[in-house]
């Protein structure tokens, strides 16, 4: 490696100092002569880029990364050779990393929470979008810059060619392999490890540690596990951990399972998870419904196990014979999760196959039963447009003084709920002030006049559907 | 020099104003698109408006924001200044209004915000533009806001022409701020009714059409958030007009952008 000296020049760039150093790469801190900015250089050692094959995937890598766009993406910028020596340039960022940011409590709030697991699920899904594989994503790829998250590792690669890996090339596979943040690969879009690379990232995020590690524990002792979870659920608002469970549980899931079809279920889930806070969430937990195996003459009987309650600190417990196959090799393909049958003759059904049909033909039958009147009703006549009617006390009021307005005997042919707006139809808008308005409750608004003329007011009602015909009062203000 | 202008593909141009060139550029080692800023230098010159211009550019490439374009690569060439800007392809705003496409709700509140922040910045930067317009902003990817179209162009004319004419312009920061709040206003009003000349006036009921152009059955679902849009873009462009009764600073405007998106996510939630 050429090791650059401070102030040495390299292409447009003044080396300020080295920031990190292993045997394959440099990064240095440098400053563009001409635009003064900082970037960040890593210079490739030529023991890579000697091997043709190994040069190759790394330009090709770099190439395919300076291609995306994202506003919480590092962004590179230049490339070139340097001595015999390929170097790259990009954006120079001095953030602590997104883990030690999670882990020291420094976002602990819920609103915090929501805006990271939003702003990294909103990258996860680009990277989805543009067929950019992110199983290897972890917390620590990303950096708390100037407030934002921003995916900082540029170890990008495509497949390894075998003979990389042997001893030859000790640490050159390893290299382009091991380090991954990003798996550039232009192959069929992977849902499946984009879930996993959220469900990773959700599971760092609350201390858990990693995912992998975490489960294996659960394996094995059970109360230990718990501890640990009980541990570091205290920072996070109450109710939030059972949700984020559920959405670590579904992301691993098969679609079959429960497991979530898209990326957009996902954020949809989130999203209501968050807002949520202290409710209990929404999200249906897992039920579990198992067919004993009988005698050929009986009935088999249907037992059905619910998860318990969610409680502040009930223990996760994923289906005991969830299997992640080898989630901690990089070079291993998608995890298989499958669910087996605990023993032999037992039949694992999920219930929403039973469940969801049964509650179906309930409804269906309670409106045949009850509903006739309303489809009556509701089909049986048109959705007419509603009648707005206003009046005033007075038509002459002072400056700054409060008048009533009502809109009470507006009514709707269809007896549909109405909303009351009340605008100002012609005159000074920003002079008038309806308190309340375009809601339900402002049949009756109190209007406040702040300057002298004559305003001409309208009230339109809503009933769901369509706007009534304005109703006009003129107000005159001395 | 030779070398570094060959790293970059010419294609069209995107805008010119007198000395100042901005192309649409391949940058050859990655194959992706940049902005390729040139401006025309003549012997002429003196060595002060180079350097005031040199230093103009170093200011503008030091910012950092998501939403504005970064600066790559730069040079100085016998006859030009060259300056490299990173920003994807996207569709220029303007086009967005005339093919009347209103973004969706939580969109257009998305787009308001980023707007906002970028016009935050840049003025927290002491840097003013004083004449957005919707042809200045690039949407990508139908959701991210780049300012494409910045202030520097404008400036580093100034700073040629008061070599040439040994005139100093006054510029009143007041008013370019101010022009600033009510360019956005006006560019989200077009945005939302889709008429590209919607504007402020006063004694005109500006309120009700950003309203309705918010489909009613969205302002049903989320009661409040349509009134209060438009008050905040209403309070945005009379900035100019009302000073009173308008923002004077984009700090204002963005505390009310979060707070409205606030609203939304929460009658959102309680929708679904």
């Amino acid at each position: 490696m050429p090791g650059l000296a401070e102030n040495s020049i390299v292409y447009q760039y003044r080396v300020i100092k080295k920031l990190q150093e292993t045997p394959l790469w440099e990064d240095y801190l440098v400053e563009h002569l001409f635009l003064g900015c900082k970037h960040r250089l890593r210079i490739i050692s030529s023991k890579l880029t000697n091997i043709p094959e190994c040069s190759k995937i790394i330009t090709r890598n770099i190439k395919e990364f300076a291609k995306l766009w994202h506003p919480y993406l590092l962004r590179i910028f230049l490339c070139g050779e340097f001595d015999t020596n390929f170097f790259y340039t990009f954006q120079h960022f001095e953030g602590e990393s997104l883990q030690k940011q999670f882990l020291t409590e420094k976002i602990k709030s819920p609103e915090d929470f929501y805006k990271f697991h939003s702003k990294l699920l909103d990258i996860i899904i680009y990277l989805n979008q543009q067929n950019v594989s992110c199983k290897d994503l972890h917390l620590n790829d990303f950096v708390l810059e100037n407030g934002e998250p921003l995916l900082i590792n540029l170890n990008i690669f495509y497949q390894t060619p075998k003979y990389l890996m042997t001893p030859d090339f000790a640490g050159v596979g390893e290299f382009i392999t091991n380090i991954g943040g990003i798996f550039i690969e232009r192959e069929p879009l992977k849902l499946k490890d984009s879930l996993l690379a959220f469900a990773r990232i959700m599971y760092q995020t609350i201390g858990w540690g990693t995912l992998e590690d975490a489960l294996r524990i659960k394996q094995r002792e059970q109360s230990a596990y718990t501890k640990k979870k009980e541990k570091h659920y205290a920072p996070l608002v109450p109710g939030i951990h059972i949700g984020i469970e559920n959405i670590i549980l579904r992301a691993l899931a098969d679609k079959n399972e429960g497991g979530y079809a898209s990326l957009k279920e996902l954020a949809d889930d989130l999203h209501s998870l968050i807002l949520k806070q202290e409710k209990e969430t929404t999200i249906t937990p897992f039920i579990e419904c198992e067919i004993e195996p009988q005698s050929t003459e009986q009935e088999p009987s249907l037992e059905i196990k619910e998860t318990p309650e969610p409680s502040e600190h009930s223990s996760f417990t994923p289906p005991e014979d969830l299997h992640l196959s080898d989630y901690s090799t990089r070079e291993s393909t998608v995890p298989e999760i499958s669910i087996h049958l605990p023993h032999p003759g037992k039949k694992r059904l999920n219930v929403r196959k039973i469940f969801v049909p049964l509650v179906i033909t309930i409804c269906l039958l309670s409106l045949l039963y009850f509903g006739i009147d309303i489809i009556r009703g509701v089909w049986g006549r048109r959705n007419l447009p509603p009648v707005a009617k206003a009046t005033t006390p007075t038509n002459f009021v002072p400056v700054n003084s409060k008048v009533i307005l009502d809109g009470s005997t507006s009514y709707d042919p269809n007896k549909d709920r109405l909303s009351y707006y009340w605008d100002v139809a012609k005159g000074d808008t920003e002079a008038v002030t309806f308190v309340p308005n375009r809601t339900i409750d402002a049949s009756k608004t109190t209007a406040i006049f702040k300057k002298r003329g004559v305003f001409t007011i309208q009230l339109r009602v809503f009933d769901g559907t369509n706007f009534s015909p304005p109703a006009i009062l003129v107000i005159n203000v001395y | 020099m030779q070398e570094q202008s060959s790293k970059y593909h010419i294609q069209e141009a995107i805008f010119t104003l007198k000395r100042y060139s901005c192309f649409e550029a391949i940058q050859r080692d990655f194959e992706r698109p940049v902005l390729f800023n040139q401006i025309q230098l003549y012997y002429s010159d003196s060595p002060e408006s180079l350097k005031d211009c040199e230093r103009e550019i170093k200011r503008w490439s030091v910012l950092q924001h998501p939403n504005l374009p970064q600066s790559i690569d730069g040079w100085t060439e016998e006859k030009r200044l060259v300056f490299i800007w990173l920003a994807p392809r996207g569709v220029i705003l303007e086009s967005v209004i005339r093919q009347k496409k209103t973004p969706e709700l939580h969109l257009a509140i998305e787009i308001a915000i980023q707007m906002a922040s970028v016009l935050r910045y840049l003025h927290q930067q002491g840097l003013y533009h004083g004449s957005l317009s919707p042809n200045c902003f690039s949407l990508i990817y139908e959701k991210w806001i780049i300012l494409l179209r910045t202030s520097l162009p404008e400036i580093l004319n100034r700073i040629f022409e008061q070599a040439d004419t040994g005139l100093r312009q006054k510029v009143n920061i007041e008013k370019l701020k101010r022009a600033d709040i009510t360019g956005w206003g006006k560019i989200m009003g077009a945005l939302l009714t889709g008429d590209p000349y919607f504007e402020y006036k006063k004694e005109v009921n500006v309120k009700t059409p950003l309203i309705d152009a918010i489909p009613s059955s969205i302002q049903h679902k989320f009661p409040g958030v349509a009134e209060k849009f438009a008050t905040i873009l209403l309070k945005a462009m009379c900035s100019t007009l009302q000073p009173q009764q308008g923002y004077t600073s984009f700090d204002e405007l963005y505390k009310d952008l979060v707070q409205l998106k606030e609203i939304y996510l929460s009658l959102n939630n309680t929708n679904s």
